[in-house]
């Protein structure tokens, strides 16, 4: 694993995580990986493979069944749920359907990404201080979307809810950042958009990036590191250049034989 | 040489492939056409086997044939206490006995713990007789045979009905609907006294011309009827508030607590406001006062209802985004639930508050000051004059509440 820079953090440690559903279903097996400061790292694999069930454990939002995850130095295991929700503050999780709360205006959804800093009071009566919506704001202004400020968030389109999501995850001020597919449902264009506008942001605040995406292209293009999960595994974990052919057609197999993915019928 | 020219693609693929005319004809063929028919083929043998059950069941329970009344002497009686804390125990058991099992954790949570320990309380109250409920009593003297050999059939219909035969469900909801108007002194000679009473007549002709000197007395008592609903229908919101954040299955803290407060409020819900109002009225007497607490607990019970389905039909994604950043329930519920339900919330406000118009009238009834209170006491004197201009008065105000409601309902989105 190359670090980015010297002494640069380890802000991720992940050993040898499982995770098995309930009914039985493993839906990771055996994860291991580092995430360093700075770096803007890309998940690709088919739908199904793990990923947005990597990001959520992670975020501590699904309970581990066995391994270690070290997120800026804390053992997530260990935490109680009320330490999850201190930990969970300090990671910008952005989703793949927005996920905003649409009766809302903009600036009060990116001032909720400020309730883990606010009592429960004040949250109650929606009182929040001078700094707190001078944070929202600056977020705001760095996505560009001050002007839709006082915009209610259904009335926004695609690409633009999506830039309001990734205020409301900086505004945590936070110091991981997952994205879990944050351009899946936007087109071409915005997908690169909104893309750089992520890669941009993480690099100026200096904040590791994990982001899920099923498009290749778009991930080599701005990844410093891909990597690749199939069936909840990791098939693939390095720079982007090493990437072949036959690795892409690991990670893309279908189960179905009859199916075949694009990277069989390239040649090598 | 024939004209036409033979795509050889054509005749072999066609052939190859479902021959439209063939399917169809196939399908009229078949014994159970049942796509052509509107209502399937009708399976004749339950069909008549329906058919005899609801002719025995008629006979039976319309005294066609009537088996007489057998004469007995059964006395039922239990201990009320015992079986409460019977079902109570069941409850708790039941509860969180299957969920245990699967998640040992479940047991040690905190709010299982005290759930658990409410209804061991109340058991044990009950148990003890602080509140005694007392022993229940029913004694059968005479047993109406023809009836009971009546149920016999309709129990078979019933079993037939529970197996899918639509037949049956048809049979025993029209055999329902005849025995709720199998009442004595209602038929058609009802009707055909709507039209020749005499002292219906006499009634309608002293309605007409309205005492319009009367029009001052009723001013005042209207103004109280509606403030009546304003009280009612506020302090009815205040407590349906926190109590429906405890009633909606994704806010509520444990089943136990949402199952119980769900069963109290089904059962305050069954009463009508009158009959709550008329029990307030030992505590607080006769006034506005009972009529605005008979009003409140009935409106609380409805709001409880209405707000915690609003609650429970929120989108669950954003509630997710904000877990994520660190919020607790609290908060989720105050940033999530409650911006996305608002309109249904305040919707369901104002039309209880314009229902609460209505019926503070009836509630007035036992409360002196209100509308209704004047409306009883002219029916009584039969001063059906002043009677209406007081239901012309109500039907205005009541009209114009409900007019301002859908416009402020209409408003909030």
């Amino acid at each position: 694993m190359e670090k980015n820079s010297p002494g640069s953090q380890l802000m991720l440690e992940i050993k040898n995580l499982r995770k098995v559903y309930p009914n039985g279903y493993e839906a990771l097996s055996n994860i291991s990986f580092n995430l360093y400061g700075g770096e803007f790292v890309c998940i690709i694999g088919r739908s199904g493979a793990g990923k947005s069930t990597l990001l959520r454990c992670i975020n501590g939002l699904i309970p581990i069944t066995e391994g270690n995850l070290k997120v800026n130095g804390t053992e997530i295991t260990t935490l109680t749920d009320q330490e999850k929700l201190l930990l969970r503050r300090r990671i910008g999780f952005i989703f793949q359907e927005f996920n905003l709360v649409d009766r809302l205006t903009a600036l009060r959804n990116v001032l909720t990404g400020r309730l883990g800093y606010v009592d429960d009071f004040s949250a109650l009566l929606g009182i929040f201080g001078q700094e707190h919506r001078e944070k929202a704001l600056w977020c705001l202004q760095r996505v560009n979307m001050l002007h839709r400020a006082k915009s209610r968030a259904d009335r926004l389109s695609g690409g633009e809810k999506q830039r309001v999501a990734i205020a409301r995850a900086l505004a945590q001020e936070p110091f991981l950042l997952l994205a879990d597919e944050p351009v899946a449902s936007l087109d071409p264009e915005l997908t690169w958009g909104v893309m750089n506008d992520l890669k941009t942001i993480a690099k100026e605040e200096n904040v590791p990036t994990l982001v899920n995406i099923h498009d290749l292209e778009t991930a080599k293009f701005f990844a410093d590191r891909i990597i690749g999960i199939a069936k909840g595994r990791i098939l693939y974990d390095g720079p982007v250049k090493d990437l072949s052919n036959n690795v892409l057609r690991e990670i893309y197999r279908s189960d179905n034989p009859n199916l075949k993915s694009r990277y069989e019928l390239i040649a090598d | 040489m024939s004209i036409e020219e033979k795509d050889p693609i054509e005749s072999v693929d066609i052939r190859k492939s479902v021959q439209k005319s063939d399917f169809l004809k196939e399908l009229a063929n078949k014994p159970e056409a049942v796509l052509l028919r509107p209502f399937g083929k009708p399976n004749w043998p339950v069909f008549g086997l329906v058919v005899a059950l609801s002719i025995v069941a008629i006979i039976f329970f319309a005294r066609i044939i009537n088996l007489g009344k057998l004469d007995l002497n059964w006395t039922i009686q239990f201990d009320v206490n015992l079986l409460t804390t019977l079902v109570i125990i069941i409850a708790g058991v039941v509860s969180v006995g299957p969920r245990a099992v699967k998640n040992p954790q479940v047991l040690r949570e905190q709010s299982t713990f005290w759930s658990l320990v409410v209804l061991a309380v109340v058991a044990v109250f009950i148990l003890l007789k602080i509140v005694d409920l007392g022993t229940f009593t029913y004694t059968i003297t005479k047993l109406d045979s023809s009836t009971l050999v009546a149920l016999i059939p309709i129990a078979a219909l019933l079993v037939l009905g529970w197996r899918g035969s639509k037949i049956s469900i048809t049979a025993l909801t029209l055999f329902f609907l005849w025995w709720g108007f199998n009442i004595i002194n209602f038929g058609f000679i009802t009707v055909t006294d709507l039209f020749t009473s005499e002292n219906g007549g006499r009634l309608l002709r002293s309605m007409t011309p309205p005492n319009w000197k009367y029009f001052t007395k009723v001013i005042d008592p209207m103004l109280l009827t509606i403030q009546t609903a304003v009280a009612a229908t506020v302090l009815g919101i205040i407590i349906a508030l926190p109590l429906s954040i405890l009633a909606a299955r994704n806010t509520s803290p444990h089943p136990i607590i949402y199952n119980v407060v769900r069963l109290l409020i089904n059962f305050i819900r069954a009463v009508p406001s009158l009959i709550w109002a008329l029990l307030f009225i030992p505590f607080v007497g006769l006034g506005p006062g009972a009529g605005i607490l008979g009003l409140a607990l009935h409106s609380v019970s409805v709001l409880t209802k209405l707000y915690s389905e609003a609650f429970e039909s929120v989108k669950p994604q954003p509630l997710e985004a904000l877990s994520a950043a660190g919020a607790n329930g609290l908060k989720r519920f105050r940033w999530g639930v409650f911006p996305q339900a608002f309109p249904l919330v305040a919707s369901y406000s104002i039309f209880n508050w314009e229902s609460n118009g209505r019926d503070s009238t009836v509630v007035a009834f036992v409360g002196g000051g209100g509308i209704g209170f004047l409306l009883q006491a002219n029916l009584s004197l039969l001063d059906y004059a002043n009677v209406t201009v007081m239901l012309i008065v109500l039907i205005l105000t009541v009209s114009m509440l409900d007019r301002f409601s859908d416009f402020v309902r209409s408003r909030i989105i």
